[in-house]
């Protein structure tokens, strides 16, 4: 099997400089927060948000440094390999082995899964979310539970009616039967809970 | 003593005290499973039914209840990725991985023998050191429990899955979360931007279902398969090599029950740490530390061995000085007071039998719990083979409980959303979630012994012996690691496509 050099330039993505930026913002933040409160209580929260804070620049130069300064590294592809112009074109899909770039790391499935949904799948899922914690908040979880439970399973799941209703019968009964009638725990309620409730 | 030891067993085993240790097991059983709703808060509740019994009848309710959550925590771990207790998170790092490539069963009969393995090992610690138990507990000090919390974040870098930067990163954040709420020391409230709900800081649980369950959820949602995905069906059993894996993997097993009893018997630690130190030392002290995280038979065997043992071993301090290392011991507390039991120095004398009694409940509840959750394995391992999109209500309803019930404020709520989304960023972009977690469960008490440290001692405390002994620990995991990156480093360049 023959072997190619190639150059590769990898590039972070916008989401890894988002984060990266976020949380040198977050230790900036608590580190000048920090200030204002008595040495004993400022020492330590001070103490590692400025390591925090001198890391997230490491790193943020570490960025800059890989995407726009660094050479191009030069790689062995297998005959098994993409040309290289593909490589170069798709970034994202090369793993290098045994080099300082912390961001190829493995794909484990549900990184795959979160990077190769397509809009309309994650439109979807978060609306169904949205639907239950606005409901969660707004009417509590013996409410909103029922609700989406039917809606969910019908229309996502492809249940039957009485599916449906089983399955509602199932969960939301015994929870109230473990959670109200048993344990006399409370569950959360919403601004505007079940008259009487 | 083996008199002691006699009479214990044989006062455990007695039709009233075995029954409502039945009882214990069952309602330990059910809640253990629900995510959030833990030992301590069922011990809580299950306190008043305590009056009127005999001593050793009500530890056998209520200590074979607690034995068994931690055990049953580690179920939902594996099938759904949600822990079901904070010391449970440690299991989803590999269980989980497992029961998406379908050898969730294997995982399960792992996850039981390994527990009670570990209870085992956690209740030979506890008769062992009882005639040596005062020396060794008096020898720790604020000093030396610094230490100990110093020892935990030194594993921040081989939990970093080669990523050390963003481990650092992810961890300092971690502590800041930890540091949310009225600061013990001066009194001020720090980071809780005028609300009173944020005065108590952020709890645990939720950041940790959000942070494992919340991306698993909506992993669910967006690929509409099962948790195994395409894993064959065929697979479902694997049982028994799950709990052959424990006496394979022995050694793993047992070096997590010894680390597990150690930070059990130190008051104040808790167990939540216990299971990353557990867990970072298999990974480090492994052949193949390239497998954890990925569903490494050997990293679910330390975090789920090391539980059941600190949790027997967590009992040391009690009886000896009557010191609760955990909410759980402190409720058993309760229940020693409520039977009438001065802890102390009469647990080692008149009341031995009772001591002994402990250590037989902790085998024994485990023993019937293994026994009785065996044939429900096989059933339970078909729920991730179970289409995504039936699980979803149910499993939402686990994590919005489980965020809620340790203090029923919707707060929690939300913060293990916030948690959910963060994870869901973490995998996405490659981040490292574990070293968040050591941050934020040991930033707290590593700020509060760094503190009473230096206001009993000075600066003198760094010369304690203890401490110098943990120093030397931390240099050898830090040059150990440092090792294996510069090993890492050395391998020629391959691209993988």
């Amino acid at each position: 099997m023959s072997e190619v050099r190639i150059s590769v330039r990898s590039r972070h993505e916008a989401g890894d400089w988002m984060i990266t930026l976020i949380l040198l913002g977050v230790m900036v933040g608590a580190y000048v927060l920090a200030r204002s409160w008595p040495g004993n209580a400022a020492f330590f929260p001070q103490l590692v948000s400025a390591a925090g804070a001198v890391l997230s620049v490491i790193k943020v130069g570490s960025m800059i440094w890989s995407d726009f300064m660094a050479p191009p590294k030069t790689v062995l592809v297998s005959e098994a390999a993409p040309a290289p112009d593909q490589v170069e074109d798709d970034e994202k899909q090369i793993a290098i082995a045994g080099t300082d770039d912390d961001d190829q790391g493995d794909e484990d499935e549900l990184h795959s899964v979160f990077t190769t949904s397509g809009g309309k799948l994650w439109a979807s899922a978060i609306a169904w979310m949205t639907l239950f914690f606005v409901g969660l908040y707004t009417f509590g979880l013996l409410v909103i539970l029922p609700v989406f439970t039917i809606l969910y399973l019908r229309f996502v799941a492809r249940f039957s009616w009485l599916m449906c209703l089983l399955y509602v019968l199932g969960t939301a009964g015994v929870i109230y039967a473990l959670f109200v009638l048993v344990l006399h725990l409370p569950l959360p309620e919403g601004v505007f809970p079940l008259p009487g409730g | 003593m083996l008199e002691a030891a006699l009479s214990g067993l044989l006062q455990v085993l007695s039709p009233m005290a075995l029954g409502l240790m039945l009882i214990g097991i069952v309602i330990g059983f059910i809640v253990g499973i629900l995510p959030g709703l833990g030992g301590s808060v069922t011990m809580a509740l299950m306190l008043p039914f305590t009056f009127g019994m005999e001593p050793i009848q009500a530890f056998a309710f209520l200590l074979g209840m607690k034995v068994v959550t931690s055990t049953t925590g580690d179920i939902t771990s594996v099938l759904f990725g949600i822990p079901g207790e904070a010391t449970s998170a440690a299991v989803v790092l590999d269980g989980n991985p497992m029961a998406r490539k379908g050898q969730a069963g294997r995982a399960l009969g792992a996850v039981l023998m390994s527990s009670l393995v570990g209870a085992v090992i956690g209740a030979a610690v506890l008769a062992a050191s009882i005639p040596i138990i005062r020396p060794i507990v008096l020898a720790f000090g604020p000093p030396e429990f610094f230490m100990l919390t110093v020892v935990g974040l030194t594993f921040i870098a081989s939990l970093s899955d080669g990523q050390v930067i963003k481990g650092l990163i992810m961890a300092t954040f971690g502590v800041l979360i930890a540091l949310v709420g009225i600061d013990p020391q001066a009194g001020v409230p720090r980071y809780a931007f005028g609300q009173l709900d944020l005065w108590d800081g952020l709890g645990i649980v939720p950041i940790v279902i959000g942070l494992f369950g919340g991306p698993e959820l909506l992993q669910l949602m967006l690929s509409k398969e099962s948790i195994s995905g395409k894993s064959s069906a065929s697979k479902i059993s694997g049982v028994g090599q799950g709990v052959m894996d424990t006496f394979r993997h022995w050694g793993c097993v047992a070096k997590a029950g010894i680390i597990g009893s150690g930070i059990g018997v130190i008051p104040g630690v808790g167990g939540s740490v216990a299971q990353f130190i557990a867990y970072g030392y298999a990974k480090q002290s492994s052949k193949t530390p390239e497998e954890f995280g990925k569903g490494s038979i050997e990293g679910l065997l330390a975090a789920a061995g090391n539980n059941n043992a600190k949790d027997a071993a967590s009992l040391v301090p009690m009886i000896a000085f009557g010191l609760p290392g955990s909410v759980s011991t402190a409720i058993l507390l309760n229940a020693f007071l409520i039977t009438g039991i001065n802890p102390g120095p009469e647990m080692l004398t008149t009341h031995l039998d009772v001591t002994f009694s402990m250590v037989w409940i902790a085998i024994i509840a485990n023993v019937i719990v293994v026994l009785a959750a065996l044939p429900l394995l096989r059933p339970l391992s078909r729920l991730t083979f179970t289409e995504g999109p039936a699980l979803v209500p149910f499993l939402l309803v686990l994590v919005v409980l489980g965020a809620y019930a340790e203090n029923n404020r919707l707060l929690d709520v939300w913060v293990m959303l916030g948690a959910a989304i963060i994870g869901v960023a973490c995998l996405r972009w490659n981040w490292p979630r574990v070293p968040m977690l050591l941050g934020l469960v040991l930033g707290d008490l590593c700020e509060r012994y760094l503190f009473l440290s230096t206001s009993l001692y000075g600066w003198s405390w760094v010369q304690r012996p203890l401490v110098l002994l943990f120093a030397v620990a931390v240099v050898a995991i830090f040059f150990k690691s440092a090792w294996s990156f510069v090993k890492k480093r050395r391998q020629p360049l391959e691209v993988r496509v």
